[in-house]
């Protein structure tokens, strides 16, 4: 993360639905735009001012559906190596724990992009 | 790696079906194949599996697509990669019905097994190479997409990686696309930093080991003994009439079974409705 900005990796697919097609992105918000590229290499397939993006928080943890010129793209800044299956108690606490960090992660996102705003 | 395919046709003739079920034979154990039928101008093709609502996955598109009047003059797209996103495979092929090989698909297909391009596709080329492409007119990109990175293609025979399947619909969402499919797929694929090879042919995406294999194409020498453009049009697959492909071991396009070729009067509408899709399609 950035002191004013947002810095991060998600996972993220088109659409306003979850799905499996998801997969890790770069994630910057900075200097008025939200910028996606792919997390393994270096290119951009997204940059567009912040006046043109809306978001729609869900009440999965740690994602946001995010509205290009009212295209959606669901995002979610859950740890993609965090465990996600078992049923020990362990396990759970992994789970939660990921799930608080991913929703921090979506927050500073929404910040980062409410202050590029304004 | 895995690979599976969609075969896409808005015609589902008996002469199509024989033609998918060669191609199933062929290729098998390099990749699996799924018959898609699009029966109309609409973007929600018939699928032997569940996928995504097109509308959502590729919403800005989609819009443009239902004022373009139909997926036919470069919105195929919509069509394709919601569709692709419900299969599992690493690689994944479209092949549209008007494609053919002069050979057993296998030996088409094995070459590129261990291949990893995110797209591999035919007749790429620069638009500074190809100025007099008629659909640059409309087409658009985001500003910071340089006119010199920008890229055309046909694509009725392509293969593409997972991640590319997942980019290109996050692209797209940006409003500032504009254009055929047949542009905004490589042109946004490059700058994604995808790794983007032609099939063959002689264009500046060809690797050396491929020049002059797999088809003739365009190229700015002209059109002549071309096995894959927009025209000539051949009315007879290569497993009915073998004698008309002269030159072995190369893809055709198109190849149009009792189905008009393709022009924006015809848009594809077969010769004869007997059993056959009736509304413009898919090709092109």
């Amino acid at each position: 993360m950035t002191g004013s900005g947002f810095d991060g990796r998600a996972r993220l697919a088109s659409g306003s639905a979850p799905t499996s097609s998801a997969i890790a992105y770069r994630v910057t918000v900075a200097e008025g735009s939200l910028r996606l590229g792919p997390a393994a290499t270096d290119g951009v397939v997204l940059d567009v001012p912040l006046s043109r993006v809306r978001t729609r928080p869900l009440g999965r943890a740690g994602s946001v559906v995010v509205e290009i010129d009212n295209s959606p793209l669901l995002l979610n800044f859950s740890d993609p190596a965090a465990p996600g299956g078992g049923a020990g108690t362990a396990a759970r606490a992994r789970r939660v724990v990921d799930a608080v960090r991913a929703r921090r992660r979506r927050l500073r996102f929404l910040k980062a992009l409410d202050g590029g705003r304004s | 790696m895995t690979a599976a395919g969609i075969f896409f046709t808005h015609v589902r003739s008996p002469r199509v079906r024989r033609h998918f079920r060669r191609l199933v034979a062929e290729s098998r154990g390099h990749v699996t194949w799924h018959f898609i039928f699009n029966p109309d101008a609409g973007a929600r093709p018939k699928a032997p599996f569940a996928y995504d609502d097109p509308a959502d996955v590729m919403a800005g598109r989609y819009r443009a697509m239902e004022r373009n009047g139909g997926v036919q003059g470069g919105f195929l797209d919509t069509a394709v990669f919601p569709v692709l996103r419900a299969l599992r495979a690493d690689h994944l092929w479209v092949m549209e019905y008007d494609v053919d090989f002069a050979g057993r698909w296998g030996d088409l297909f094995a070459p590129f097994a261990d291949n990893d391009a995110d797209l591999l596709t035919t007749t790429l080329t620069y638009r500074s190479q190809f100025p007099d492409w008629t659909h640059w007119g409309r087409s658009a990109a985001p500003p910071w997409v340089a006119e010199d990175r920008m890229v055309r293609g046909l694509h009725p025979l392509m293969r593409l990686s997972r991640e590319l399947v997942n980019w290109y619909p996050v692209a797209m969402a940006d409003a500032a696309w504009g254009g055929h499919y047949e542009f905004t797929l490589p042109t946004s694929a490059l700058a994604a930093g995808a790794r983007i090879e032609d099939l063959g042919g002689d264009g500046p995406f060809t690797p050396p080991e491929r020049r002059g294999h797999t088809y003739v194409g365009r190229t700015a020498a002209g059109t002549r003994d071309v096995t894959f453009g927009f025209r000539p049009v051949r009315p007879r697959y290569f497993h009915e009439a073998p004698e008309q492909f002269d030159r072995p071991g190369l893809v055709y396009h198109p190849v149009k079974p009792g189905v008009r070729a393709w022009s924006k009067a015809s848009k594809n509408r077969p010769l004869r409705p007997r059993g056959q899709g009736r509304t413009p399609g898919s090709s092109r």
